[in-house]
């Protein structure tokens, strides 16, 4: 489903032109390889006989080469930049603008979000466009004075240096997006909240369009983990044992926004379309409502792997680990698990299967303990390699990520039989053991395991090498279920009509396009 | 993992202005004293040496050493000024080694400037060829030695200056007056005051040298970085130019005029003028002094304390108290010197018959005297208040404040002149009245709206993503067309 390489450069192309579907992407295509980006090349490529135009939200402007070409189907691409509030700063005195409503809406929907405050920041933007441009105003004392409004508001005791900066990245992005001119489109379709949400949802109410939002990781989280783990936020007020303290910090700032946002865009969206149920708990609790969230898992092309022979009785035993070799995939688990499976199948090969040079810190590491175990002719770290010419030689599949969404390798693995073993992250479960509503249910097409659990992945991965009747069962109950539910075409053909449904209710219900 | 959520950690860095920028406000002190220099040693000269070779020989004298530093301020100054800046830029970006550098690229650009100024003076007045010759000299060794003292400024080693300063002063007077009692015409005198120069040069240098020892790697980096530096702070650069312009225009305009008279080597002065206003403009040492002091002390404390209060992550109420001690402080101090420098030149203005009659100057002399004393007062308020715009790193506005004194003491010389010899000395008072008080407004107003400023208004991180943008605008200008084959591995749908 990745994008064939090839010449490929964000072309230039007319503009204003409209398309079926308008993609609002944030942080990845068309310039980081990979994941969300290689399923939005994979999507406009399984709807040719739609167009689409694409807002790509990017901090800056880049001179990052972009990593994947338009296919023919998209008339558009145009780029928003979050962080860029250019202009020189005007030391001019305001001139009787009053910012006390705009601070009051801009305070109430970052601390809150929704629809209805969206509308009200929107009508005092509207409203002061006419006497002040966001740009001059953003680098005027009318920002001096609005951020001093919201400061005194939100965290009145915490440092202000931070307050400043992350005011001005949050309103910045936050203007930047209520500024762009939309794409003129039938449907429009983000890939996360975040600011591409405020953009879906500000598209949403100025056309009526019918907005669509597919989340693959929940956004929300993903920004939260980030903040906990960036040691450049310092918690600047103490609040030692006392956690119910008020005063806000800055994290909090940062937190509240990006869920009021994520609330803005499950209220604007009429679909909310995630890869796996599991996602929906943080959905609904950011106040999803249960009647538009539905579930289009991933698919993967299965013909590449149908063919494939199996490994069989008499080939050297062998669990691969199919995955970077970066901390989050805990690939130590994996070697721990291989040391104890070592000592009730002596003759075992563990593969390691991925790229070994993104953090040669934990790559160094992970090669230190294979050596101070032993292990040295039992696990094995191959780096890239085509899975589909190593899938004949594995009997059994893991993975020991941390985290998750939807991992492509399980299904990889399923559509070529081989039995998975993974942790209980993402949609593991979903695939291993069948969605609660499968009918008729499948069966187990592999284990599930806690997180960081050698002992538990090694006792698994036995009962499937040393059991050849219930690995070719699992294996074959996999493959069933990858074949049915996780197919590429199935995905697109889910799309097709979620597609076709949306652009037929914009034909009838949809605003006339403002010209 | 789709999301702009890396992008925060480069907003958080605050870069800050204050550490390089309040070396530039120093120098613009410091810069006001070498003129002082100059006029110090040649009323002593003066005093010591007229009963030995008679008025006439002690006026070409006189006259060399005053257009030796007139060309050479004039020339130097935005040489100094953008060397100080860059020497200050390159010690907060603890880059010492390029110091010495800068220093030899600083001296190369000087002696290029003098040399225009010079072939200028010497073209329109055609001197003797002896004293042509020592003019050159001196210029030359002056313009080094300004560059040199900015350099101490911007260390400030205040102590090592005012001991090379003293040591070449007394070298200075006991030579010229050695050059006079043997018997030697002005060029002679101008030789002996030659060699207190050199000591001062090499008293300057030495400190200089001693204090940043890594040696020049490319002899030409330093004067490169300075044409570059010409270019940034262009502002400070024509700032400075114009404000030593203005300390002199009235003189020039006056050496112009029908109240000039030629010397015997054919320079050009004004008696009437000159020696008045020289003596007028000694006030401001004390005063100027005192400012330092102050500045180096309560001030400093206070302006690193505001910063300090920023960058320690202070509540906004906190930076607003910080901000209140810092303006607070600082009026207190401009209004107390203020006040003293008032009263010193009042004591002038009652004195000025007796001192004329003392100096054995003309009786004519004397409103000349007392209104530039009156002058002096508000040229210290200026002084003052410009320098603070060079401590927030308002160089616009110091531009144009400068810009607005020389066009001032030019337009106002001009009328005085025109309208006869009681108004002498009235242009030069009015417009430092004017340009005191509009350099007091505007450095009120930057304290008042320093919170603003500091964040927004003059920060140089937000003009710094309006200079991504053009850089971005430029990238997609030159990146058009070109294709860049796609790097994806071909794994990477099995392991992202």
């Amino acid at each position: 489903m990745m994008a064939a390489a090839g010449p490929s450069s964000a072309r230039s192309l007319p503009q204003r032109r409209h398309a079926d579907v308008c993609l609002i992407v944030e942080g990845c295509y068309p310039y980081v390889p990979g994941g969300v980006s290689a399923w939005i090349d994979w999507l406009m490529r399984t709807q040719p006989d739609k167009t689409f135009s694409i807002v790509v939200l990017w901090p800056r402007p880049t001179s990052q080469p972009p990593r994947y070409a338009l296919p023919g189907n998209a008339v558009a691409l145009d780029h928003l930049y979050l962080q860029d509030f250019g202009g020189r700063p005007s030391t001019r005195l305001d001139r009787g603008i009053e910012t006390g409503a705009l601070a009051d809406a801009l305070a109430r929907f970052i601390a809150g979000g929704g629809i209805a405050l969206l509308r009200a920041v929107m009508g005092e933007v509207a409203r002061l466009r006419g006497r002040v441009s966001l740009e001059e105003l953003f680098n005027s004392p009318l920002a001096w004075s609005l951020v001093q409004r919201n400061y005194a508001t939100a965290m009145p005791f915490g440092s202000f240096l931070h307050y400043f900066w992350a005011w001005r990245a949050l309103l910045g992005g936050l203007f930047a997006t209520l500024e762009f001119p939309l794409p003129p489109a039938s449907v429009y379709h983000t890939i996360s909240t975040g600011y591409a949400g405020v953009l879906a949802a500000r598209a949403g109410i100025e056309t009526g369009r019918p907005v669509l939002l597919t989340e693959h990781g929940i956004y929300t989280n993903e920004r939260r983990i980030e903040l906990l783990m960036a040691d450049w936020v310092a918690d600047t007020i103490d609040k030692g044992h006392q956690l119910d303290d008020p005063r806000a910090d800055l994290r909090d700032m940062w937190i509240t926004a990006f869920e009021a946002y994520a609330r803005t865009c499950y209220e604007g969206c009429s679909e909310v379309v995630t890869l796996f149920s599991d996602n929906q708990r943080a959905q609904r609790a950011l106040g999803a409502e249960r009647g538009k969230l539905k579930v289009i898992a991933n698919g993967i092309d299965v013909a590449r792997f149908r063919a494939l022979p199996q490994a069989g009785p008499r080939d050297r035993p062998t669990v691969a680990l199919i995955g970077r070799v970066v901390p989050i995939k805990d690939v130590k688990s994996f070697i721990g698990a291989a040391r104890l499976l070592r000592a009730r199948i002596p003759d075992l090969r563990a593969l390691v299967i991925g790229p070994t040079d993104e953090d040669p810190g934990y790559f160094a590491e992970c090669v230190e303990l294979v050596e101070a175990l032993g292990l040295g002719g039992c696990v094995e770290f191959t780096g890239t390699v085509n899975v589909v010419d190593i899938m004949p030689r594995i009997h059994v599949a893991v993975l020991t990520s941390l985290s998750e969404s939807q991992p492509l390798v399980v299904l990889e693995a399923g559509a070529a039989g081989i039995p998975f073993v993974a942790t209980d992250v993402g949609s593991c479960r979903e695939i291993i053991e069948g969605r609660a509503d499968e009918s008729p249910p499948l069966g187990p097409g592999g284990i599930v395991t806690g997180l960081v659990a050698p002992a538990e992945i090694a006792d698994a991965v036995a009962r499937l090498l040393l059991d050849p009747a219930l690995r070719l069962a699992y294996g074959d109950n996999l493959r069933q279920r990858v074949n049915r539910s996780y197919t590429s075409a199935a995905a697109a053909g889910t799309y097709d009509a979620l597609y076709r449904e949306l652009m037929a209710r914009a034909a009838d219900g949809g605003a006339p396009w403002p010209a | 993992m789709a999301g702009i959520g890396f992008e925060l950690r480069k907003l958080a860095r605050l870069e800050t202005i204050s550490s390089v920028a309040a070396a530039a406000g120093h120098a613009a002190i410091i810069a006001a004293g070498p003129w002082l220099f100059t006029i110090f040693s040649l009323a002593s000269i003066t005093m010591l040496a007229q009963p030995i070779i008679g008025l006439e020989v002690l006026a070409t004298f006189r006259a060399v050493v005053i257009y030796a530093f007139a060309i050479s301020l004039v020339t130097t100054a935005p040489v100094a000024m953008v060397a100080t800046r860059l020497v200050a830029d390159a010690l907060w970006a603890r880059r010492p080694g390029e110091v010495r550098g800068l220093l030899f690229g600083a001296y190369l650009w000087a002696l290029a400037a003098v040399t225009v100024g010079l072939a200028l003076v010497v073209a329109v007045l055609r001197p003797a060829q002896s004293l042509a010759m020592v003019l050159a000299l001196m210029t030359a060794s002056v313009a080094l030695i300004w560059v040199t003292l900015s350099f101490c400024g911007a260390v400030r080693d205040y102590a090592g200056v005012t001991r090379a300063f003293l040591s070449g002063l007394l070298v200075a007077l006991a030579a010229t007056v050695a050059a006079a009692v043997a018997g030697f015409e002005a060029a002679g005198m101008a030789c002996g005051f030659l060699a207190g120069l050199q000591i001062i040069l090499i008293g300057l240098a030495r400190r200089v040298l001693a204090t940043f020892p890594q040696p020049i790697a490319d002899p030409l980096a330093g004067a490169r970085a300075i044409l570059h530096g010409f270019a940034h702070y262009r502002h400070l650069a024509l700032g400075a130019l114009a404000g030593t312009i203005g300390v002199w225009i009235d003189k020039w305009m006056f050496w112009g005029s029908t109240e000039s008279e030629a010397v015997a080597g054919g320079f050009l002065h004004s008696p009437i003028y000159d020696s008045a206003m020289f003596i007028a403009s000694l006030a401001i040492i004390p005063s100027l002094a005192a400012f330092v002091v102050r500045l180096e002390t309560d001030f400093f404390e206070r302006y690193q304390h505001y910063y300090a209060t920023i960058k320690s992550h202070g509540t906004l109420r906190q930076i607003e108290t910080a901000r209140v001690r810092l303006a607070g402080s600082t009026l207190d101090s401009l209004t107390l010197v203020t006040v003293a420098q008032a009263g010193i030149c009042a004591v002038l203005v009652l004195a000025a018959p007796s001192i004329i009659e003392l100096l054995g100057l003309q009786f004519r002399q004397v409103s000349i005297l007392r209104y530039g004393a009156l002058g002096v007062v508000f040229q210290f308020v200026f002084i003052a208040c410009a320098s603070m715009l060079l401590f927030f790193d308002r160089r616009p506005l110091y531009l144009a404040v400068q810009a607005l004194f020389l066009a001032l003491v030019a337009g106002l010389t001009a009328a005085t002149l025109w309208l006869g010899e009681d108004y002498y000395g009235v242009g030069y008072f009015a417009a430092c009245v004017i340009a005191g008080f509009v350099a007091y407004r505007v450095a009120d107003s930057t304290f008042d709206r320093l919170n603003f400023l500091t964040f927004l208004g003059n920060n140089p991180s937000i003009e710094a993503s309006t200079a991504s943008r053009r850089r971005g605008l430029l990238a997609r200008l030159s990146s058009r067309g070109r294709r860049t084959p796609g790097t994806a591995a071909p794994h990477a749908s099995s392991t992202s």
